[in-house]
């Protein structure tokens, strides 16, 4: 009943829409005439996301249009957030008043999923039929929680090595090391020559592969439960500490910076493991820098790799469900994930498309190639709690020459003490 | 986070009335009834009372009543009560009471180093010439944003900073200030000094100008001079001054989140050596959605204020 009354109205508004859109030349004016879905008006929509660059608005706003244009009885305003992202959205999802779609980062995703905030989309996904197998299965599964879809991935970035080839050259280095085996040996020939071989950051965002490839785990999705303690942690985590303790790998922050970028793109460095964000940060500020991309460290035939990536969800309080899953499928759809990809923001989520995105940007490749074997960078509803214990005792193993045992036994401890 | 500073002026005004000795006015009636003039008294401060009531004595009960459950801002239907739970938790999270330490090192070296370097920075402005151009001077970083101010100081305090270079003059190689657990929490230190001492120098000029010029002129003919007049005049002279002056700054300095949030990007680091009792509020409440937990702590931190505040009034008063 009310479908069929919805429909009769949207066939209505599509005509009324159509006329408006044609004489005005601009669908934006049309908004206020009309709102909620009565009257035989329109639906508006609002879009919450965060944007790192003009570029990344320019390009949602483009995603839009195009939408808009397909779907004249829909509009959508984009609300942008400045500032910290996360502390806005709560308080708004709480009282009901947030954005109907809008960007959720996977880190935080199973907070959001399991507080019962989020539409699951299920049965839209089901009812439009859209193509979620076209997605890189790990991207989809950081946004599925207790069975329940309840985002798309809108794109995704990884881990690769990004190394400068004249310092490399300078210790008689022509190929960058693949394994991490290699890597040991190449970093004495660099450090030998005064240069610091790697920088990374102190943060399990960046060096849990590590601990992946030498076997073990810090995060039991099945039951939700950090496990820290178990002794298959160890050589990883030690490997990496003693890295640093040997020179191979030194902290943006001992190198000045906030992140590894800047001592990069000054050649303080000779190599990086960053994501793809790093690439449009050395075009503005290292056009000389002779640099290439590698795939991330394997450590014998592993190669597990972190994945950040962000979904458009839905407000469980939205009044237009119908028409925010609508919006959401066609953001996410290929469509619009075509104009992701030539944007060369970010890799395209969706399988189909990533191999027009390397054509186009052959340079991220080992980007793309590290979507294959990736984690997704969030520790289910643990959080920023889990993220933070593990930070700050790897930092103090590092900093305070604990071993990797004690590291994970304090990490146990602090998250335990932190959490209810 | 505000630093409670706006309405300083309202306060400065009032040593001065009560040194002046003048009695309460007396209220005349205007011919109309008094309750009447209440009501309309009332009604004028209505709007205000309103949006207090709104904004700030509903948020802090509704505090108040979530720090004794576990309360997820997300999802508040599914509030557990857990009694003074929150409470106890507190004092064997030992993030928390890191956090306090912290904060109590912190104090400890701000507000006595500030207010004495206030009251001297006062002493001289009051005497030079081109008083104007010192006080903005002094008083320019108070208005710069505390964002800004910290981003300065990391350029000051990096590596290869101006502290650094002038150090190496010396033959001196320093760390990276505020990325070494040793130092990272008294660059913060140093961080606010300089930057709020001048607001408190202008509290202190507003004090010096109330003392009046008797006084000094009777110590002069007893022959008293110099330090002994600043010892046994101006100081003693300046007492509520002083107490306004150390009770502003040690809510701020308990309070202290902006510079904290920005040396260490938001995690309190290293090793949660700026960790503060506010980014520790923060934390809890909005990155890892322990609101009642926040509240309680929030709570925990009021209390710590309010007591140390009637400690000094205690203190302050028997003097008198």
């Amino acid at each position: 009943m009310l479908k069929k009354w919805m429909a009769v109205t949207a066939a209505a508004v599509a005509s009324v829409g159509v006329l408006a859109g044609c004489g005005s030349g601009n669908s934006g004016t049309n908004d206020n005439q009309a709102s909620g879905n009565g009257q035989g008006g329109s639906v508006n929509l609002t879009l919450g996301m965060w944007s790192s660059s003009p570029a990344e608005k320019q390009l949602v706003e483009n995603q839009l249009k195009a939408f808009e244009q397909a779907n004249p009885n829909i509009h959508v305003k984009v609300e942008v957030v400045t500032g910290d992202y996360l502390q806005t959205m709560q308080p708004r999802l709480a009282s009901h008043t947030a954005p109907d779609v809008f960007y959720v980062d996977a880190s935080y995703a199973p907070q959001l999923e399991s507080s019962g905030v989020l539409l699951p989309l299920d049965d839209y996904i089901q009812k439009d039929h859209v193509d979620i197998q076209d997605f890189s299965p790990s991207l989809l599964k950081a946004f599925q929680w207790q069975g329940k879809t309840y985002g798309l991935p809108k794109d995704a970035n990884s881990l690769a090595i990004e190394y400068n080839k004249d310092l490399l050259a300078k210790a008689g280095i022509h190929t960058p090391p693949a394994t991490w085996e290699d890597f040991e040996k190449d970093a004495a020939l660099l450090k030998a020559k005064g240069i610091t071989p790697l920088s990374m950051p102190i943060d399990v965002a960046r060096y849990y592969p590590v601990v992946l490839d030498w076997g073990g785990s810090f995060y039991d999705a099945n039951n939700n439960k950090a496990t820290f303690t178990d002794a298959k942690n160890q050589s990883g985590l030690q490997f990496f500490i003693d890295n640093f303790h040997k020179g191979y790998i030194k902290t943006p922050k001992d190198l000045g910076a906030d992140w590894a970028g800047p001592p990069f793109a000054q050649g303080q460095v000779a190599m990086v493991a960053e994501g793809a964000w790093i690439i449009p940060a050395l075009q503005q500020t290292a056009k000389g820098l002779h640099y290439g991309v590698t795939d991330f460290f394997t450590h014998y035939g592993k190669s597990a790799n972190m994945l950040y990536t962000v979904s458009y969800s839905i407000a469980k309080s939205t009044k237009h469900p119908d028409e925010a899953a609508k919006l959401l499928f066609y953001l996410t759809g290929k469509d619009a994930q075509k104009m992701t990809a030539e944007s060369g923001l970010a890799i395209p989520s969706r399988q189909s498309e990533q191999g027009d995105f390397l054509q186009k940007y052959p340079d991220y490749k080992a980007f793309v190639d590290g979507l294959k074997g990736g984690t997704p960078y969030q520790f289910g509803t643990l959080g920023q709690n889990f993220v933070d214990a593990i930070n700050k005792a790897t930092e103090a193993g590092v900093l305070q020459n604990q071993s990797a045992a004690d590291v994970l036994k304090q990490a146990d401890q602090t998250l335990q003490t932190q959490t209810q | 986070m505000s630093m409670g500073t706006s309405e300083t002026p309202t306060l400065i005004g009032r040593p001065s009335v009560e040194a002046a000795g003048m009695p309460p006015r007396k209220r005349k009636p205007l011919g109309r009834n008094q309750k009447d003039e209440a009501l309309a008294g009332y009604l004028f401060v209505l709007p205000a009372i309103a949006s207090l009531v709104v904004f700030l004595l509903g948020p802090i009960l509704v505090a108040f009543y979530i720090s004794f459950f576990n309360f997820n801002f997300l999802d508040p239907e599914n509030a557990k009560f857990v009694g003074l739970a929150n409470y106890w938790h507190l004092f064997h999270d030992p993030q928390f009471l890191r956090a306090l330490w912290n904060t109590t090192l912190y104090s400890l070296g701000v507000v006595p180093t500030q207010t004495v370097l206030a009251l001297f920075l006062a002493l001289i402005v009051n005497q030079i010439r081109g008083k104007t151009f010192f006080r903005v001077a002094y008083y320019l970083p108070q208005v710069t944003s505390t964002i800004a101010v910290s981003v300065m100081f990391i350029f000051i305090f990096s590596q290869q900073g101006l502290l650094n270079q002038f150090l190496h003059l010396f033959g001196i190689q320093g760390p990276t200030y505020t990325n070494d657990p040793k130092f990272a929490l008294a660059s913060l230190m140093v961080m606010a000094i300089w930057s709020t001492s001048g607001q408190f120098m202008m509290i202190y000029l507003a004090g010096l100008q109330d003392i009046p010029d008797e006084i000094y002129e009777a110590a002069a003919l007893d022959g008293a001079s110099g330090w002994r007049m600043l010892r046994y005049i101006t100081i003693p002279s300046l007492r509520r001054v002083t107490f306004f002056v150390v009770v502003m700054s040690l809510i701020g300095t308990y309070q202290v989140f902006d510079q904290a949030y920005v040396v260490s990007g938001g995690d309190g680091g290293p090793l949660n050596s700026t960790m503060t009792v506010v980014l520790d509020v923060f934390t809890k409440g909005f990155k890892t959605m322990q609101m009642g937990y926040a509240s309680a702590m929030a709570f925990v931190l009021f209390f710590i204020i309010l007591i140390l505040t009637l400690i000094q009034h205690y203190i302050m008063g028997r003097e008198k």
